[in-house]
């Protein structure tokens, strides 16, 4: 297939030109472990596929505005998280599919998830990152460096949103090149929100 | 905790405001559940990937004939800008952005829309999306007034054709009693009208996907009909329908189905504006009448088929009142 050699990002540079066969190649490069991943979580094929759907059909779609610049495999696997649990959501509302929540997903929550305290949880994080693979362990790493939020980093640093916001853009400007993919996340969030 | 608490937590998580108790419990979830055992036959792998594709191929080949313009995407600087003020407050972060839509229609929902025809009335509309919808007898469909983000979607109660708007980024979902279908761009009939034993999908162009309650999604074609057994929850596809004659009550605007025939002139008089006065004795209650009439029929035409098809016949008094006769 052509553009197989390439790279995630000059996939999506191409992609970003409207490159139907770019996005094929995208496609065949990941669709298989995100929809293990949405097959694991919600034990539906229905919804796992649908979850998928969605995650490719964002790329697609938003390939005139989004800048992912940093790792390809991040973005994926952090939106097919939330597309998870935005199934989750639906199955929870469809009356034919209560049954297999009930079975599958709802015993973890109710029997072991919902009687941890915020520590134990975090405990249980932890070690369950230390068992995955090396490649998920930095990729979950990674999107918890980035859920620090604007508000967050501001009151962590006892300043105003207004100045981090400020020195968030100043620094972009300055910069060639990226510190790290978490804080050219950030970087690029505000560009975005401009 | 019962499914409505995991209800909320799924909510308060997609919009930004679970508590850190409750998105530690997501991720957690999503952890423990990496070793869970989740493999695939070949065919299977092959069938998913197949399904998953149709809906996102930018390339898809069947598309129906007509191509709108989209008019979903026009939504006024202002508007994002406020979602993006949204969630900068909610500080959710760069992948809350992808999800502004989802975000915006819980701060900003959508008016739905509905439309309904009446017991022997086939009725045409158009879906924000240009999308044109024929809704036969009976049924009723209702609609977002506009489309906004990844979906396209409309409720079905009964039976409709629909003729897609293409639009390969934006697939278009139809929901009815039994069945979901979910298309990019073609035309086709679902027929999920209460009382029937089956629930049918027939495919005119391109390619639709049905997902029938309880069982495996399946694609359909053109002239394939999908049979969906509303008791036994059994699909059965055919592959030699001839769907312009399935779907040929399309253009018509007036449908009846051995139906009294009290009730077949009372239909006419209010589709062409008409005073008709049955006499008492004359329209028996058995009488009944089938048969369809397309919108570009003459009154006098329709009034002669049915009054012979019943062997009655009609004149026009001096008040413009049309008085059935033996």
């Amino acid at each position: 297939m052509r553009n197989a050699g390439l790279s995630d990002i000059e996939l999506l540079d191409l992609i970003k030109q409207h490159d139907a066969s770019a996005f094929r190649v995208l496609f065949e490069r990941y669709w298989e472990q995100l929809y293990l991943f949405a097959l694991k979580r919600l034990k539906s094929k229905q919804d796992a596929e649908d979850a998928v759907q969605h995650v490719f059909m964002s790329i697609w779609d938003k390939r005139s505005v989004r800048n992912i610049h940093f790792s390809l495999q991040h973005y994926l696997y952090k939106s097919v998280s939330y597309e998870c649990i935005a199934a989750l959501k639906r199955m929870l509302d469809r009356p034919s599919d209560i049954e297999a929540v009930d079975e599958n997903i709802l015993p973890l929550f109710s029997d072991v998830l919902e009687n941890m305290s915020l520590q134990e949880l975090n405990q249980l994080i932890e070690t369950e990152i230390s068992r995955l693979p090396h490649r998920m362990q930095q990729i979950y790493r990674l999107s918890r460096e980035q859920d620090l939020s604007v508000r967050e980093i501001a009151v962590s640093l006892n300043v105003s949103e207004q100045t981090v916001k400020n020195q968030l853009t100043t620094a972009l400007h300055r910069l060639r090149k990226p510190v790290t993919d978490a804080m050219l996340l950030l970087l690029a969030n505000e560009l975005m929100i401009r | 905790m019962n499914k409505e608490a995991l209800k909320s937590i799924a909510e308060k998580y997609l919009n930004g405001t679970a508590s850190e108790k409750e998105i530690k419990m997501m991720q957690a979830w999503m952890l423990l559940t990496e070793q869970e055992d989740a493999s695939l036959t070949d065919q299977e792998r092959l069938s998913a990937k197949e399904r998953i594709w149709l809906m996102i191929d930018p390339d898809a080949q069947d598309s129906a004939e007509t191509t709108a313009k989209p008019m979903f995407r026009r939504i006024s600087k202002r508007m994002m800008r406020y979602a993006a003020a949204v969630l900068l407050l909610t500080g959710l972060g760069s992948v809350a952005w992808i999800y502004r839509f989802p975000i915006l229609d819980m701060v900003d929902p959508i008016a739905l829309k509905s439309m309904q025809s009446g017991p022997y009335e086939i009725k045409e509309c158009w879906l924000p999306d240009s999308t044109h919808v024929t809704l036969a007898a009976g049924s009723s469909i209702s609609y977002p007034e506009k489309y906004r983000g990844a979906r396209r979607f409309a409720t079905l109660r009964g039976k409709a054709f629909f003729n897609v708007a293409r639009d390969v980024a934006h697939p278009f979902e139809v929901e009815s009693h039994h069945m979901k279908i979910k298309v990019l761009g073609t035309s086709f009939e679902v027929d999920d009208a209460d009382g029937r034993e089956h629930a049918l999908v027939t495919v005119v162009t391109g390619k639709v996907q049905v997902n029938a309650t309880r069982q495996q999604p399946a694609l359909l074609g053109r002239n394939q009909q999908l049979k969906f057994n509303k008791k036994s929850g059994s699909i059965a596809i055919d592959d030699t329908i001839d769907a312009g004659s399935v779907t040929g009550w399309t253009t018509k605007s007036l449908s009846f189905n051995e139906t009294p025939l009290a009730e077949v002139l009372k239909a006419v008089a209010v589709a062409y504006q008409l005073d008709i006065q049955p006499g008492q004795q004359v329209v028996k209650s058995s009488a009944t009448f089938s048969g369809n009439f397309s919108r570009s029929e003459y009154w006098k035409d329709v009034l002669d088929i049915i009054c012979m098809s019943s062997d009655l016949s009609w004149s026009v008094n001096r008040s413009n009142t049309i008085v059935i006769k033996k």
